[in-house]
């Protein structure tokens, strides 16, 4: 079996292991973040917070990364970074609230002017997270996987 | 690279920026009022004939406008300006006297407008050096620059006011005539004062920074020493005496072009003429309203999300601002009711409560440069009429120093029989006011007072309505003595009254000064009999009863858990409510988590209703018909489904409906200017409140409806605003008129009927109970009716039953648990049953409280539209279409009604006429969406369809081939 995934991995590509680690990174990235909303954010803001899409979105997207890095389908890695992109549009959708809050000096989308400044760095910290993750897996997707990908 | 990873890569890189760009488009259509604003986006308007430009502005060009816009401001600022101290003649400023220092970040750092919406243009606006300088002043560069130069500016809770450091090292010789320090309070929407900010202080107390300033002022030999307070809030200010301050004048946020007026009053070009629409107590903390101001959650629902959690008690009943101090100062002076005693002293010594200690300057307050002597002529209350008409007449006695024109106001207050243990009254209440024209010295003038005796009516809960003895509560009057009288402020005409109820008693001023009331101010009528009949039904007929017994949070408890302040004990003073349970019936309703609207069991289908029908009419036939015209139900049969429901999510203006003609228009922000081409920032609204010049109100709502003309299918304005100061620390006191519901309800008539001749509805807002900012959305605001109904709702009554306004936008908060725009009894018995109201009633921007604010519960309550939430357009379809519901498709229909009926009044209509076709309008950013999103569709597919085709097909091909 140890050898079976030796050589498994023996063939796979710098690519393989690069589309792997931003799977990884965004699947950490949305559960710390989804966390950090749910006991921090949402009791402060004043728009309707959908993070659980992101968490879902980019949940799916990781199972993606998953199928992608044990099988050899070509198309598998195009599944990842579409929902990674969906988890990141949903995440922006919701970004822009507290930022036009900073934007316009009214804090009406969060309860204070702090919670503004707060929410609107959580919020931006984790979509360059999960933006960095998508590009690594866009980046990987030019790219072959294995030394062999399979034909279907 | 192989072709299949290339074709591979570009599909996941275009369909990725496909996904996303799905989110952006969908916010951005969310999100379409915004970025209309944003963005300039007009829409498209139809140039009209003589014939069918129904709105003509008055101005012959733009620059004409500019220029009657820049007069109002300063004229405003003028008039409205209040001078609260002045000792020897300090001002005007002679014309020696032209070489000053400023003091203070304010100074050079101007508060020209509040946080909130509307026109803003900080960069034209006119800077107080400039003003200075424009006058003939020499400015003391090197202080100006360095305040200039400081960069740290104010914020929640933060004044911003630089160490005393900062002028080390600077020289003030040569231009020592005076130093004119200027003071800022800062606030706005979702911002209310702090109780305790960033320094650790009241925000609206004097703070170290400015006490080192101020004491470094007046050991700098300056000739003179001038506090200019750039606030929208009611700072404490009774520290004046002990840093040798000549005078002070308060100048509120003066707009883009108020500083000339300042100035103009500094140098005596004219003579302030404002007076205080808030009560400037010592401490601003000392009231009872602000006991139960700020923050406070039931305890039992703290794990609850925002807007399910927060409550306020108004334990304060009637007696908000001047009606607490004046009323409790009479009790003192007579030494009754636990006046003087150790229940809600703040400033008094040795435990005592005492006036002069509480207060600084009370209601009505306002010094001119002249005297004026006003002598009460006459005074009738017609029992016929119900009108109360005085005539005073008014002298301008001179000064030494000033010789220009002055302006005297003319207040007029009542004091009601009060028994003890009886429904509250205050001991003073203005009922009605007047200016003088510009008075030469020597010169008289007659000012007639006229007022509906409705004003000083007072709401009983307790009392069997006089026109249908089944049902409780009315408003009454009492039998027995009422004294009216004019004063120069609440204080001075209860002193009057004083002269003659209790001539034995001794009358003091806030300054602790023996004074005596003048009797001949005052004039007593009698009511021999008590009534419950004259006000019991409204003008519509309607009989006005209890509607709010369940707005009182002691309805829901077996024994109360509020104690409301009565003037017969003044140990009632509120203390504060914190931590309450909430009691079943109210954890269930703010816990609510879904729309409880359903269709009903003998609801009609929706084809039993009329829709979709041929087009008949256009909306433009409609400009001048009744609201009762029948013909009005085949207009609206023309509506589809599909028009009804957009209808119902507004996007910061309207989208066009065809069947009937009705053309795409803008609505936006608001009270002090609004946000539209040509407009200029205006002075804030309490500003123009403090006038005290209902003609400069009006005048107001006549450029606020130019500044629509001037623009571009403006056809509402979130303005003005209609709340109430209840406290001095409320975030947006700036743009509501006052602390008195009468000074409110007089000025939201006045300027909403401007408008509305204007051809601009006039959403005046928030209605209602949206006094603090702190928690408004869903804060659940308990309040007996009696002040519901001599408070909050008087503020706003003036501008539906006498303005006749054809808009309002409902508040964020709760009236007792029930959300304000589905509050039923709010929205309908007393906004339309009782008042008469026909036209919109919009939400305040509805998106952002989904969780309590639900669709089918609103338009059910009587909403009309939802602000800023298209949304609302796919909810109300849903209920009309899935269940079939005809219950709340007619309800659309009403509102529907009401909706076409405002605008069929409304400047948008201008230039049209039967035939005219409403062009389609779709702004050139939503196109550009559709030709990004539609190209990077056909890059995704393009993309794929080459992937797989090197992938899959063009592989096995040349597999076959070498076969």
């Amino acid at each position: 079996m140890l050898d079976k995934v030796k050589s498994f991995l023996k063939e796979r590509t710098f690519f393989y292991y690069l589309q792997a680690a931003c799977g990884l990174l965004a699947f950490v990235g949305v559960i710390i973040f989804y966390i950090i909303d749910v006991t921090t954010i949402q009791g402060n803001i004043t728009f309707t917070d959908e993070s659980w899409l992101t968490l879902l979105f980019i949940s799916i997207g990781f199972v993606g990364t998953i199928f992608t890095s044990v099988t050899n389908f070509k198309f598998a890695i195009i599944i990842p970074a579409i929902f990674y992109a969906l988890g990141i549009g949903q995440h922006i959708y919701l970004l822009v609230f507290p930022f036009a809050d900073l934007m316009t000096k009214v804090p009406f989308f969060t309860s204070n002017m702090d919670v503004a400044n707060t929410v609107s760095t959580i919020f931006l910290v984790f979509a360059i997270i999960f933006i960095i993750s998508l590009v690594g897996t866009i980046v990987a997707s030019f790219s072959s996987l294995s030394k062999k990908e399979r034909d279907i | 690279m192989k072709a299949k990873n290339i074709f591979r890569g570009l599909t996941a890189t275009f369909a990725s920026v496909l996904s996303i760009c799905y989110f952006l488009s969908v916010l951005a259509f969310e999100r379409t009022g915004d970025i209309n604003s944003f963005l300039k986006i007009e829409v498209p308007t139809i140039d009209g004939t003589e014939e069918n430009t129904y709105f003509k502005s008055d101005y012959a060009t733009v620059d004409d406008f500019k220029k009657a816009q820049q007069e109002h401001i300063e004229e405003v600022q003028r008039q409205g300006s209040i001078l609260l101290k002045n000792d020897n003649n300090a001002l005007p400023l002679l014309s020696s006297e032209r070489k000053v220092t400023i003091f203070g970040r304010t100074g050079a750092h101007l508060n020209y407008r509040g946080g909130s919406g509307g026109v803003r243009n900080d960069a034209a606006s006119i800077d107080l050096k400039t003003a200075l300088t424009n006058q003939g002043f020499q400015i003391n560069e090197a202080v100006y620059n360095k305040l200039a130069s400081y960069s740290e500016s104010v914020d929640n809770g933060n004044i911003a006011e630089p160490d005393v450091s900062i002028y080390d090292g600077l020289s003030f010789d040569g231009y020592k005539d005076a130093a004119i320090v200027v003071l800022g309070r800062y606030g706005g929407e979702a911002n209310d004062m702090d109780v305790v900010d960033k320094d650790g202080v009241r925000e609206l107390s004097l703070h170290k920074e400015e006490q080192d300033m101020l004491n470094l002022v007046k050991n700098s030999g300056f000739e003179k020493i001038i506090v200019l307070v750039n606030s929208g809030y009611a700072m404490e200010l009774s520290w004046l005496d002990e840093y040798d301050v000549d005078a002070c004048l308060f100048i509120g946020f003066p707009g883009q072009y108020g500083m000339n007026g300042v100035v103009d009053l500094l140098v005596g070009n004219a003579d302030p003429s404002g007076h205080t629409v808030d009560t400037f107590a010592t401490n601003s903390l000392s009231s009872p309203a602000m006991q139960n101001f700020g923050d406070f959650v039931f305890e039992n629902l703290s794990s609850q999300p925002q807007y399910k959690k927060e409550y306020l008690v108004y334990a304060e009943g009637i007696y908000t601002g001047y009606k607490y101090y004046e009323t409790r100062y009479q009790d003192q002076v007579l030494g009754i009711n636990n006046a003087t005693g150790n229940y809600g002293v703040f400033a008094s010594e040795n435990s005592s409560w005492d006036y002069s200690d509480e207060m600084g300057y009370t209601f009505g307050y306002g010094l001119s440069y002249a005297d004026f002597t006003q002598t009460l002529k006459s005074l009738t209350w017609d029992k016929e009429t119900h009108e109360v008409t005085a005539v005073v007449n008014v002298k301008n006695e001179g000064d030494e120093v000033y010789q220009g024109k002055s302006q005297s106001v003319v207040q007029l207050y009542v004091q009601l029989p009060y028994t003890e243990g009886e429904v509250e009254k205050s001991a003073i209440q203005l009922i009605g006011y007047g200016k003088t024209i510009p008075l030469s010295p020597q010169e008289d003038y007659d000012v007639t007072i006229t007022v509906s005796d409705y004003l000083f009516a007072t709401y009983d809960n307790t009392a069997v309505n006089g026109s249908d003895t089944s049902k409780k509560g009315c408003y009454i009057f009492d039998e027995g003595d009422y004294y009216f009288s004019v004063g120069n402020d609440a204080h001075d005409a209860l002193n009057n009254i004083l002269s003659v109820t209790h001539p034995e008693a001794t009358l003091f001023d806030a300054d602790r000064n023996i004074v005596e009331g003048d009797p001949d101010l005052v004039s007593t009528q009698n009511l021999a009999e008590y009534d419950n009949v004259t006000y019991s039904k409204s003008e519509t007929g309607e009989v006005v009863s209890n509607q709010f017994d369940d707005r009182d949070i002691n309805y829901f408890y077996d024994e109360d858990v509020v104690t409301y302040l009565t003037r017969s004990d003044w140990s009632t003073f509120p203390k504060s409510y914190t931590n309450l349970t909430a009691a079943d019936e109210i954890a269930s309703v703010m816990t609510q988590s879904a729309d409880s609207y359903k269709k009903a069991s003998d609801a009609p289908s929706v084809d039993t209703t009329k829709y979709d029908q041929e087009k008949v009419y256009d909306l433009v036939e409609f400009r001048e018909k009744d609201f009762n015209d029948p013909e009005w139900e085949t207009l609206l049969n023309q509506l589809s489904i599909g028009d009804l429901s957009q209808m119902i999510g507004e996007h910061l203006g309207n989208s066009s409906i065809s069947n009937v003609n009705y053309p795409e228009n803008v609505s936006n922000d608001g009270p002090d200017g609004l946000n539209a081409t040509n407009s200029y920032v205006l002075n804030a609204q309490f500003m123009a409140a403090a006038t005290f010049n209902l003609d400069l109100i009006t005048e107001r709502g006549e450029i606020m409806g130019e500044q629509a003309l001037w623009a571009s299918s403006y056809g509402m304005a979130y303005a003005p605003g209609g709340n109430l100061h209840r406290t001095p620390y409320g975030g947006r006191n700036f743009e509501y008129y006052s602390e008195d519901s009468i000074v409110s309800y007089y000025c939201g008539w006045y300027q909403t009927k401007a408008m509305t001749e204007k051809g601009l509805l006039a959403a005046i807002k928030h209605f209602t109970g949206n006094d603090q900012e702190t928690n408004r959305h869903g804060v659940a605001t308990f309040m007996n009716e009696q002040t519901y109904r001599q408070n909050n709702l008087k503020a706003f009554e003036g501008a539906f039953t006498k303005g006749e306004t054809l808009a309002t936008m409902t508040a964020f908060n709760r009236i007792g648990v029930k959300p304000t725009s589905s509050d039923y009894e709010t929205m309908t018995q007393v906004l339309r049953n009782e008042w008469g109201f026909k036209g919109i009633n919009i939400t305040d921007s509805s998106k952002d409280a989904t969780t309590y604010m639900f669709t089918g519960e609103c338009i059910m309550a009587g909403t009309t539209i939802f602000n800023n939430d298209v949304a609302r357009s796919t909810d109300a379809r849903n209920l009309i279409v899935k269940n079939n519901d005809g219950a709340i498709f007619n309800k659309l229909r009403e509102s529907a009604k009401y909706f076409l009926y405002a605008y069929s009044r409304c400047n948008i209509l201008n230039g049209y006429a039967k035939g005219v076709e409403a062009p389609n309008f779709t702004p050139w950013w939503k196109t550009a969406i559709y030709a990004v999103d539609g190209t990077l569709i056909g890059l995704t597919v393009i993309s794929l369809g080459m992937f797989v085709y090197t992938a899959y097909f063009s592989k096995r091909k040349n597999k076959e081939e070498q076969q």
